[in-house]
């Protein structure tokens, strides 16, 4: 790369040289790098700077505080109802301790190793070719 | 917390009628969401608009890696995205000089069209070559099924983005309800909550359910009054398989949230509500 | 290009003016009008009712090249709506506490309906485009103060900024432990001697600036601005006093009082004390005449230390020492409390024996370095 001149083409030991034709000062291995290069590097390649006017700059924040607000609520809503399904267990789980204390030991039993299924699966953007798994056989194992 | 533990202990108490109640387990059997939740307007629009801002301050594409100067890709490429008007000393631009960089204006994102990797086959179907060719077009499933078009209540493919909940009607009762299975009183090995639920929820639909049990412990308690019963709820979800109604039932539905409060009684409803999801 | 034409043309969103319809924040009945974006050509802008770009450019070709981004105004609308909303639902809760308001006799849960009222308004009107722009773009003399969320938006700014500034040079000049302990800074004080025609001293003073004292001969306009809300009047004495006056008995420093005054009423608007103010009522508020510090030849820099306080209870006018002044007894005798400071400094300078004159101080001493008779210890 630092080779300010590159020696013109010799062949057969005569100098030829090609009017417009670009003499490169590296060769192809180092050219293949600069090429790499300049894909990950920003010059040349950065879009000009976000320069808002005033009220363009009020837009973007009201747009940001309603967002705010917006995941808030529903933060709330999600967390006000997980306290409730809480509540309710504990609500629950007393009311069986007074009528069955059987109930309530296997009740209360926590298994161990209990892992989530594979067949779970995560919510997807599309559905699969067969939303639904029909042929299941029947239980493998039954659970105690 | 303990405060609540005991506060509702009392409660539960003065509940408690004479005759003992029955106990039963209620199975809150859900199908969860396949494909992911429709956002709101709301969302649509701010997704929409922070998408706008990244794009507009993403960095110039660098066609000249992926397309190489002298192939048919570079010419294919070329011929689909244009050059952009270069700036002229000469011309007047009412809008702002052009600032092109790599053949880009940077004032503005940049749009790149790719040249399709499939051919455009029109009016020709082949069903083969369709479902084989890597070249194909690809194009994503319906969000909305078939059991949606048809109104299918009883199909696990109805409302892909939402929970379902199964619920059914007994021969010779008119309301619909969750299923509820009494608990063996005069058995010589008494079985928890969750596997009264297990082993109800097989009599009634078959032994064809993929079934996972979240825990052992019942999520609600449901004083039933009327039928000195006392409902105790076990969450649950069926991963795979079908619900095959046996001869105790009459009709059974995958309903969501929203189709619930419809169809179940209201003061029942309300009890429930809080462990249904709105998801 | 084109496409940026269409986009704009087919903005979805207007602000119906229709008084039917009238949602919380394009309704003027209850709410002040300074809460309004005055300049129509903005307001426009704002609410997608005008297609020739942003009218906080006045440049017609620089607004003309301006490119707002994609889908910021369909947005901007649905955003507008779902705030608007909950401002709706805060209102309706400040009505409520008016109601309660109303049926109150109790002095002090007025005042705490009152804050609470405060509050909610701020609530409701912080995150409105309109007051936004106002506050954040547009000269703060010209806000309205009366308005709890303009008061909101100042105290911001000068917590981000000026009241650091000011905190900064009080302690690092040791204004703090030299005249009094310490302070709670509870508004922002700003003076200017508007007595000068040089531009270079004309304008508010930084605090911990060195002036002339020719740019000090006239008394100060004292800006005294309350963030908290001031029900009727509230009275304020101000003092200025110089902590490095030479005792040359003691070998140390004295404070002298250059200034004071004390009962001067001010509320959230009325924030000023101005030439005109005194030349009115100045005999009722002043409790000693203003007289610059003077600073004598070869003496370090002296700090001129202003002091504001708002006062628990009229004061006895009734003339000072000036010399010797000791400002921490006073300040507990007369139960002040201090809420805000101002520092700026003076040395010797070729105005000082004109301004000497001017009131009658008589001729300065010189001060020499005297060396001591016996040989420095080897």
């Amino acid at each position: 790369m630092f080779k300010s001149f590159a020696k013109p083409q010799s062949s057969s030991g005569v100098l030829t040289f090609i009017r417009g034709k670009r003499i490169s000062a590296t060769n192809p291995a180092t050219e293949r790098i600069v090429q790499q290069l300049s894909v990950l590097a920003a010059g040349r390649k950065q879009p000009k700077l976000l320069n808002l006017s005033n009220e363009d700059i009020v837009k973007h924040r009201t747009i940001m505080s309603a967002w705010k607000l917006f995941t808030r609520k529903k933060k709330r809503a999600e967390q006000e109802q997980l306290n409730q399904q809480y509540e309710s267990i504990c609500n629950a789980m007393n009311d069986l301790k007074e009528t069955s204390p059987a109930l309530f030991e296997l009740a209360s039993h926590k298994e161990k190793r209990l892992r989530f299924p594979l067949e779970m699966r995560f919510p997807t953007e599309y559905p699969p070719n067969r939303p639904w798994v029909y042929n299941f056989t029947g239980p493998v194992k039954k659970r105690k | 917390m303990r405060s609540v533990w005991v506060t509702r202990a009392s409660i539960a108490r003065a509940y408690s009628t004479q005759v003992q109640p029955v106990i039963s387990s209620t199975l809150l059997l859900s199908r969860n969401p396949i494909i992911t939740q429709e956002p709101s307007s709301f969302e649509k629009q701010f997704y929409k608009y922070q998408n706008e801002l990244w794009r507009r301050l993403m960095w110039t594409f660098p066609s000249w890696f992926f397309f190489k100067p002298g192939t048919v890709a570079e010419q294919k490429y070329r011929k689909l995205n244009k050059p952009a008007t270069p700036d002229n000393p000469n011309i007047e631009f009412p809008r702002g000089r052009p600032e092109l960089r790599h053949n880009r204006d940077r004032r503005f994102k940049q749009t790149i069209s790719v040249p399709k990797s499939y051919e455009d086959k029109k009016g020709e179907t082949n069903a083969a070559s369709e479902t084989d060719d890597l070249a194909r077009k690809i194009v994503p499933n319906s969000r909305i099924t078939e059991a949606d078009l048809k109104k299918d209540l009883a199909s696990l493919e109805r409302k892909l983005s939402r929970t379902l909940y199964l619920i059914i009607k007994e021969k010779g009762s008119n309301t619909w309800k969750f299923p509820n299975f009494n608990v063996p009183t005069n058995a010589e090995e008494v079985s928890g909550l969750h596997v009264v639920a297990e082993e109800g929820l097989y009599k009634i639909g078959g032994e064809k359910i993929n079934y996972f049990n979240v825990s052992n412990t019942p999520c609600h308690v449901f004083n039933n009054l009327q039928e000195n019963k006392k409902e105790y709820f076990i969450k649950s979800h069926i991963l795979s398989g079908i619900f095959e109604p046996q001869e105790s039932v009459a009709e059974f539905n995958w309903l969501s949230k929203e189709e619930l409060k419809d169809v179940l009684p209201a003061e029942y409803y309300q009890d429930v509500s809080h462990l249904l999801n709105n998801v | 290009m084109l496409r940026r034409v269409v986009a704009r043309g087919s903005k979805e969103f207007r602000r119906s003016n229709s008084t039917s319809s009238q949602k919380v924040w394009s309704n003027f009945s209850k709410r002040s009008p300074s809460l309004k974006l005055s300049n129509e050509a903005i307001n426009n802008n704002l609410f997608g009712k005008s297609t020739d770009g942003p009218g906080s450019m006045i440049s017609h070709s620089r607004r003309a090249a301006y490119h707002s981004p994609n889908e910021i105004d369909s947005t901007f609308a649905m955003a507008y709506e779902i705030l608007e909303q909950k401002a709706e639902d805060l209102y309706n809760q400040v009505e409520k506490l008016e109601q309660q308001l109303a049926q109150t006799k109790d002095e002090e849960s007025i005042k705490q309906l009152k804050d609470q009222i405060d509050t909610l308004l701020i609530r409701a009107e912080i995150q409105n485009p309109e007051v936004m722009y106002n506050s954040s773009f547009n000269d703060p003399d010209s806000l309205d103060k009366t308005q709890p969320v303009y008061r909101k938006a100042l105290e911001q700014k000068w917590k981000k900024y000026d009241l650091m500034v000011t905190m900064q040079r009080l302690e690092q000049l040791h204004v703090i432990p030299d005249t009094l302990p310490t302070l709670e800074p509870k508004c922002d004080v700003k003076i200017r001697f508007g007595h000068n025609s040089d531009s270079e001293f004309s304008h508010w003073i930084v605090p911990g600036e060195m002036l002339p004292t020719i740019a000090v001969s006239q008394p100060p306009t004292i800006k005294i601005q309350e963030f908290e809300r001031v029900d009727g009047k509230n009275l304020y004495s101000v003092l200025l006093v110089n902590p490095d006056t030479p005792d040359l008995p003691a070998n140390s420093f004295s404070t002298t009082l250059h200034y004071a005054l004390a009962n001067v009423p001010l509320d959230n608007v009325d924030n000023t004390i101005d030439p005109s103010k005194l030349l009115t009522k100045g005999e009722e508020y002043t409790l000693a005449d203003f007289e610059p510090l003077v600073p004598e030849k070869n003496t370090p820099t002296q700090r001129a230390c202003l002091w504001v306080f708002r006062q628990t209870k009229p004061l006895d006018i009734k003339p000072v020492a000036r010399k010797h002044f000791d400002i921490r007894t006073f300040v507990q005798e007369q139960g002040l409390i201090p809420v805000g400071a101002h520092v700026w400094r003076q040395g010797f300078d070729r105005s000082v024996n004109q301004v000497r004159e001017m009131y009658g101080l008589g001729k300065g001493r010189v001060f020499h370095r005297v060396r001591g008779i016996e040989p420095l210890p080897q």
